[in-house]
């Protein structure tokens, strides 16, 4: 596995660096491919750090201003998409203060939070009913989302959320493959926990328990 | 296998990320052991739950943000003139080379002096005074010459930084280290598990420091006048 992705990054390598030589060359276009590539990967994971879109939108607007001015700098010791993920993730740490007591998004923020992806995403064959399901569901995997730990939160983003091998991550974050290995683990038991919690003894038919029970019922399973 | 497959271990085999003898003994366990495929089971149900928040799109008017904001955010020629002034100024101030008079020097500070006035020149034939705001293409050639010779930060990532009981402490591969703190060779830092009596002792003065440790980091500190590594242990 080690071997494909390694492979599969050898073209893009070239590909990578020819558009940093590309921008430090002048050639305006460079930048602009660079951002239609990445621009819904960075702005998704702002989004997932900050839990707010209007954020996400503002230090996706900062980042980029950062690939901008650094983008020279790339060296091709990894792929320009670990990159500009540090570029980003390093970015969002600065801005968000990495402890600040984080508030679980309530009513209609929550909406805007949690399901601006599942709505972007919605299925037009859906019916209402399902749609609403999926709504709630979202808000409350954004509010999860929202309380873990950012190093936890961070790598379960980048894992779950974001597609990113744990050899991208342990780039990405600057830590050994095994640390990631235990933050995506502990972050998704945490996880767990929270949704588990969302959806308390009489409420089980929320959305939430359906994907935080760690062991359904024999009963809930044929229902 | 002696007990149950580790957290880590379901989460790894879940995202195909375990080795082939390991995936081949997590599956042989797996058949026989019925809370352990529940626990992955489960797993798998909250990564697919996770999925329902999907790729968000960025608001349509971002790119122009960004294009505006990069516009915006370019220096004007006149101020990076100045601050190159301002290092040449600088540069003139320190006490002498090897203690007495040096060549170098006058000879450096010539070839600086006239590169300042190559870029005054080139100033004024491109128009960009004070007034323009034009947007420019990206940077090249003569403005990284002047950038670098006067020596400027080199333009690497930003580091991540925290502050913590009123310090700042820099993230470097899974230690945070003080800023200003030698954590090398030089000044090997005392080792101080958290939960021993000097640990202890020092996390009931700088109870915040517990928010660095908490995902098994390790901080290297000044404390007592000695530097100090603490971690998550007894």
């Amino acid at each position: 596995m080690k071997a494909a992705f390694i492979a599969a990054g050898v073209g893009l390598h070239d590909l990578d660096l020819e558009l940093a030589q590309r921008h430090s060359r002048g050639d305006v276009r460079a930048f602009d491919e660079v951002y239609s590539r990445y621009a819904v990967m960075v702005f998704n994971l702002a989004l997932r750090l900050s839990g707010d879109p209007d954020e996400a939108a503002d230090l996706t607007q900062e980042i980029f201003l950062r690939v901008y001015r650094h983008l020279d700098s790339f060296g091709g010791r990894s792929t320009l998409k670990t990159w500009i993920f540090r570029v980003a993730l390093n970015h969002c740490r600065e801005r968000l203060s990495r402890f600040r007591p984080l508030t679980l998004p309530i009513g209609e923020e929550a909406d805007s939070a949690g399901t601006a992806g599942a709505a972007s995403m919605a299925d037009p064959r859906r019916g209402p009913e399902e749609l609403a399901v999926a709504a709630d569901l979202g808000r409350q995997v954004a509010c999860a989302l929202a309380v873990l730990p950012p190093p936890f939160r961070e790598a379960v983003v980048l894992r779950d959320l974001q597609g990113l091998a744990y050899e991208e991550i342990a780039a990405v974050l600057g830590v050994r493959v095994g640390t990631v290995r235990s933050r995506i683990a502990r972050g998704r038991e945490q996880l767990r926990g929270l949704l588990e919690t969302m959806a308390p003894a009489g409420m089980r038919h929320r959305p939430s328990a359906a994907i935080a029970d760690p062991a359904p019922t024999a009963e809930r399973r044929e229902s | 296998m002696s007990g149950h497959i580790s957290l880590e271990s379901l989460s790894a085999y879940l995202d195909g990320e375990t080795g082939p003898s390991e995936t081949r003994r997590l599956e042989v366990h797996l058949a026989a052991c019925g809370p352990c495929s529940s626990r992955l089971e489960a797993t798998r149900r909250l990564v697919c739950g996770l999925r329902v928040l999907g790729p968000a799109l960025p608001p349509p008017d971002l790119p122009a943000r960004v294009h505006g904001r990069i516009a915006s955010s370019r220096p004007q020629r006149w101020l990076r003139s100045l601050r190159s002034l301002r290092s040449w100024l600088w540069w003139q101030g320190l006490p002498p080379l090897h203690g007495s008079f040096s060549p170098a020097r006058p000879l450096v500070t010539a070839g600086l002096a006239l590169l300042v006035a190559v870029l005054l020149l080139q100033n004024g034939e491109n128009g960009g005074g004070l007034g323009s705001l034009a947007p420019k293409l990206p940077h090249a050639g003569p403005e990284f010459l002047v950038s670098e010779a006067f020596g400027e930060a080199p333009q690497v990532l930003p580091q991540t930084t925290s502050e913590v009981a009123g310090r700042v402490f820099v993230w470097s591969d899974d230690v945070w280290v003080q800023r200003g703190v030698d954590a090398g060779p030089a000044g090997q830092p005392r080792a101080v598990p958290a939960r021993s009596p000097a640990g202890r002792a020092l996390l009931a003065k700088l109870s915040d420091l517990g928010v660095l440790l908490a995902d098994g980091s390790r901080v290297v500190l000044r404390y007592n006048y000695e530097t100090v590594e603490l971690w998550n242990g007894s």
